[in-house]
């Protein structure tokens, strides 16, 4: 187990193969060898780490292609890793659209946390941002990709496009697209 | 990283997104599905530019119609020419480019700074690109079609390569059959590690540590000279050769092994490849091949092609080139792959197996048909 101190000073005993998908505590374990010191994570705040490192009433596996498995009901018994630390970049950009009842909860309830939650997992350098999932989950387009309108009412953004401007893009773009 | 010179005309706004540093956006957008990444595009102007600073980082035109748009949006928003990393044309498309030519010499003027990757010809870039722009990150260049001027290779082109040293792969390849002339100019290209191009270009060039040559060759090429000045490059052994023969003379081809076997008698794979139809390989041909094959010390990966190598094999075919597999490798034991066009044999546990052209590409380390990086 691993001893993690946050910027409000609590402290969070959490197992090492689990905080070490943080690349930053990661090389600081290694730094200090077999220690029973505390890591300070002075820009992480305690309500924050709880997201980022705490079990979850979420999902357990993971299937070949990324999607989570099972229900909540399975999670009682074995609580599963927060979806930000489950897995690596490759598997994120495999996954699907599919979204479990905790990812939604998680992105759709608290938008401040979120943002919290990016910044501590850009400082505590996890590769598998949950960030990285807010376009693909969330969205029921299981092949295509979620419509500019859905995420501008996801994040509250103004359209600021008049149709020549959003045509010119799309012609700019072209080049790019469907490849 | 974005270049902290970065700007952006319009921030993306929203209620998490607007108060996100641009560096991790950026960092979320790239991990993104394309399709998402072009949805994103359409929701806001700030969103637009900051995702195209992800779409626009390795950006490859494949019609005149859509090399026109991009590089008049480039031109509109000359921020946006921060992003692109990687910059080519496709080489079909070449001869029908003279119309947006201008365009296209002002658009490379705006990615002097950040390019690492380009692949235009040089003739295309400018004269004053050509002539006195300096790519600061330019670590690759892919020259094909190289125009040669007499003396060739020209004094412009070799100033070119010599404002660039931090290059690491360079592709040369002429128009056509350039004439054959001894130059005297020279560049030093310490970093090189990757050649592809014309044989004759070689001479020209310096360096101590390239890993990799694929060398074409045309009626009336110096053998000798390319293979000294590669011998010089490689130290101690040139781990990877590719010899496109262009000419396929029975004859040229012995010079050229023979070239070889003195001068880079350590090479670790050396891949002979013809570059038209030589059908089935002569008996004399087969025998030539073990009398030479001894004289490679280090050979481990051998690959004899003809355009054609991508033909079906038939396990009959098979069993007929293994016996002249299993006597290459008596003579050349450090052998342990062999491609005779497409018949691929591997050791396996001290017998000789067949294998697939995917597998024996695989044990040379991917290198084989590689293009050009």
């Amino acid at each position: 187990m691993v001893l993690l101190v946050t910027s409000d000073n609590e402290q969070f005993q959490t197992e090492k193969d689990i905080v070490e998908r943080s690349v930053l505590i990661k090389n600081m374990l290694e730094d200090v060898g077999e220690s029973d010191q505390p890591i300070p994570l002075p820009n992480v705040s305690s309500s924050v780490l709880k997201k980022v490192t705490q079990p979850s009433t979420g999902p357990t596996e993971i299937d070949v292609r990324g999607r989570y498995l099972s229900t909540a009901s399975t999670t009682v018994e074995s609580p599963s890793r927060p979806p930000i630390l489950e897995q690596s970049q490759d598997e994120t950009r495999k996954r699907t659209t599919d979204i479990s009842e905790w990812d939604q909860k998680f992105i759709t309830v608290d938008q401040e946390m979120l943002f919290e939650i990016i910044l501590a997992a850009n400082y505590l350098d996890i590769k598998s941002l949950l960030c990285r999932r807010w376009l693909q989950d969330g969205s029921q387009h299981d092949q295509g990709a979620r419509p500019p309108e859905e995420i501008r009412k996801l994040f509250n953004i103004v359209n600021d496009f008049t149709p020549e401007e959003e045509a010119q893009i799309k012609k700019e773009n072209e080049w790019a697209e469907d490849r | 990283m974005p270049d902290p010179s970065l700007h952006f005309d319009s921030a993306p706004t929203g209620t998490v997104t607007e108060r996100l540093p641009f560096d991790i956006l950026i960092d979320i957008i790239e991990s993104l599905p394309k399709k998402d990444q072009f949805s994103l595009c359409y929701v806001s102007q700030g969103w637009s530019e900051v995702c195209l600073f992800v779409i626009n980082r390795v950006v490859l035109l494949r019609s005149v119609r859509e090399a026109k748009a991009f590089l008049l949006g480039v031109q509109t928003k000359p921020g946006r020419a921060v992003a692109i990393r990687s910059f080519a044309i496709a080489e079909y498309l070449y001869p029908r480019i003279e119309s947006i030519k201008i365009l296209l010499e002002d658009v490379i003027k705006l990615m002097i700074p950040h390019l690492q990757h380009l692949s235009v010809p040089s003739d295309l870039l400018g004269a004053f690109t050509l002539h006195h722009g300096t790519f600061p990150n330019l670590i690759s260049y892919n020259c094909n079609p190289y125009t040669y001027s007499e003396p060739h290779p020209d004094v412009t082109f070799i100033g070119f390569l010599k404002r660039h040293p931090d290059l690491t792969n360079l592709c040369v390849r002429a128009l056509g059959n350039a004439s054959t002339s001894p130059t005297l100019l020279r560049v030093h290209l310490p970093n090189l590690q990757w050649f592809d191009g014309d044989a004759k270009f070689l001479p020209a060039l310096t360096t101590q540590q390239l890993r990799e040559a694929r060398l074409t060759w045309s009626w009336g090429d110096d053998f000798e000279q390319p293979i000294v000045a590669l011998r010089s490059m490689a130290s101690p052994g040139m781990p990877f050769a590719s010899i496109n023969n262009g000419i396929n003379y029975e004859r040229e081809r012995r010079y050229l092994v023979e070239a070889l076997a003195t001068h880079l008698p350590n090479l670790k794979t050396l891949h002979m490849r013809a570059a038209i139809n030589v059908g089935w390989l002569e008996e004399d041909t087969l025998e030539y091949f073990t009398t030479q094959l001894p004289r490679f010390k280090r050979l481990r990966y051998f690959a004899i092609e003809d355009m054609l190598s991508y033909r079906s094999a038939f396990r009959s075919e098979h069993q007929i080139m293994h016996p002249v597999v299993v006597n290459w490798a008596r003579v050349c034991p450090t052998l342990e792959a062999c491609c005779i066009h497409q018949f691929c044999f591997k050791k396996n546990g001290g017998e000789w197996v067949f294998c697939t052209r995917k597998e024996f590409h695989d044990l040379t380390g991917g290198a084989l048909w590689n293009k050009f990086k």
